[in-house]
Order: C-alpha cells, then structure tokens, then sequence
C-alpha cells in the first residue's frame, strides 16, 4: 500500500480565484475585490480555502481508485491564507499507527503548512484486514 | 431585502434553509479549467464539485451576510458521490457559536442527499464572522 500520495501543485492566480469564485457562489470581497482586501489586515485577495482543498481531492485521486474514494473522512484546518499569485503543493503521508488514515496537507512555496488535516479512507481499513 | 446575517441573529440548533442544485456541465467546466482534465482527476472533481454545492448552499441559504468572513476549519465526511446531473439536496444548519479571544465563531452544518434521498455528505464548518 502507498505511504505517500502523489503530490499535486499549482500556482493559484487571481483570474484562477475568481472562476473558484463563480464555481462556489462565494465572491467574499476578501476572495475577489483586491481594494476590499488591501484595507484588511490580510492586505490582498486570498484564494479560497476550498479551492486549494482541491489539490488534496488531486493528490488523493491520483494515488487510490474511484471505490477507494467513495468513502472520505476529512478533517482539516485552514492555518494560513494563500495570496493570489502563490504556489502550493498538495500531498499526504500513511498514518503509522492507521493504515485508513493519512495527513494531508496544502503547503506553501516556502513549505509552509497552509491547509492540515487528516483523511481517512475506510475501504483501506478493511482492505488491510482482508 | 433581507436582513444581514449577523452573529446574534444565528441560533444553534436551527436550520437555516435547504437549497437544491446539481452538478452539470457548466460547473464541470468550470473545474476543467483550473484544475485541468486528467482522465485520473474524475473523483477529485466530482468530489471538489460537491463541496462546490456544498458553498453554494450555505452561501445561498445564509445570505446577506456582512463581509470579510473566514473560513477557518472543515469537516467532510463523504458517503456517496452524486452522478452527473443528480439533484443534491442540502440542508443548512447552524450546530454553534461562540465568542472567542475576541472572535466570532459560528458553527454550521451542511448535510447532501441525492436520489430517493440517499446520504452524499455531510460537511462542518468553523467561520469567523466579521460582524
């Protein structure tokens, strides 16, 4: 069984934030209007949270089956923004102790945790027993 | 108009509304054009398309809502994908909130059904409120 999933990246432009933002209906002015944002304490547009969990969907579909992935749980956090422009990489690695269960991750350029969490995929847990 | 959504008009353990969409083929393009067309990417999208519908509903159903909101935390527990075209029926609710260290946190829940109402998903979500 895999221990790592394959890594998935992209550099998230603004154009790139704003079709996200008609996909999901969320036009936040914190996502969308660069003049809104530049007033916050963010001081730009960020991309979505869940944009970027699109890369963990990426990384995920590309290591394991489509019945494999028809069971997820999925617990993450978002700890950092992504300012429009930036790159990410998506991946995850084996939980020691879990075989169902691997941390996931978005990190930034500089390797900076944007997005960490846990997946579980319960088909592998019976697949480690079978 | 409706009135804004602020943190003192959400009441935990209401639902807030119910919303009804499907992913068709103008989302899908939408997905093909950031996330590219790898045939090995068909359960990404489908999944990341539901947690589209997912926002969609809360954010159709929890509307106006004053700006600047973050979303800090997600849970998403999968069931069932929808099949393209499925009608994905979502129930909004609102599970919490609480202030802390100066902040407004609310807690909603989504819960999906497809067809006959069988599960797709149920989602969690932690927002700081701006207001």
């Amino acid at each position: 069984m895999k221990d790592y999933l394959e890594e998935v990246s992209m550099v998230v432009s603004q154009a790139d934030i704003d079709t996200y933002a008609e996909l999901s209906d969320d036009f936040n002015p914190l996502h969308v209007d660069p003049e809104f944002a530049a007033r916050t304490p963010m001081g730009n547009t960020i991309a979505h949270g869940t944009l970027s969990l699109n890369l963990i969907w990426q990384s995920l579909a590309r290591s394991f089956d489509a019945a494999t992935l028809a069971r997820i749980d999925l617990d993450v956090r978002f700890l950092k923004p992504l300012f429009a422009g930036g790159a990410i990489v998506a991946g995850g690695r084996r939980s020691p102790e879990h075989p169902d269960r691997f941390e996931v991750w978005v990190k930034g350029a500089d390797g900076t945790a944007l997005i960490a969490g846990h997946a579980r995929l319960p088909r592998l847990a019976r697949a480690a027993v079978n | 108009m409706s009135e804004l959504y602020t943190y003192d008009r959400f009441a935990p353990g209401t639902m807030l509304g119910e919303w009804e969409g499907a992913i068709d083929a103008a989302l899908q393009a939408k997905w093909d054009r950031l996330f590219g067309t790898r045939t090995t990417d068909a359960s990404a999208r489908t999944i990341g398309l539901t947690v589209a519908c997912m926002m969609r509903a809360y954010l159709g159903i929890v509307s106006p809502r004053p700006p600047g909101n973050i979303h800090a935390r997600q849970t998403l527990s999968i069931q069932g994908l929808p099949q393209d075209g499925e009608i994905v029926r979502t129930q909004v609710w609102c599970r919490d909130k609480e202030l802390r260290k100066d902040r407004r946190y609310i807690y909603l829940e989504a819960i999906g059904t497809g067809n006959g109402g069988r599960p797709l998903y149920s989602g969690q979500m932690s927002l700081i409120w701006a207001a």
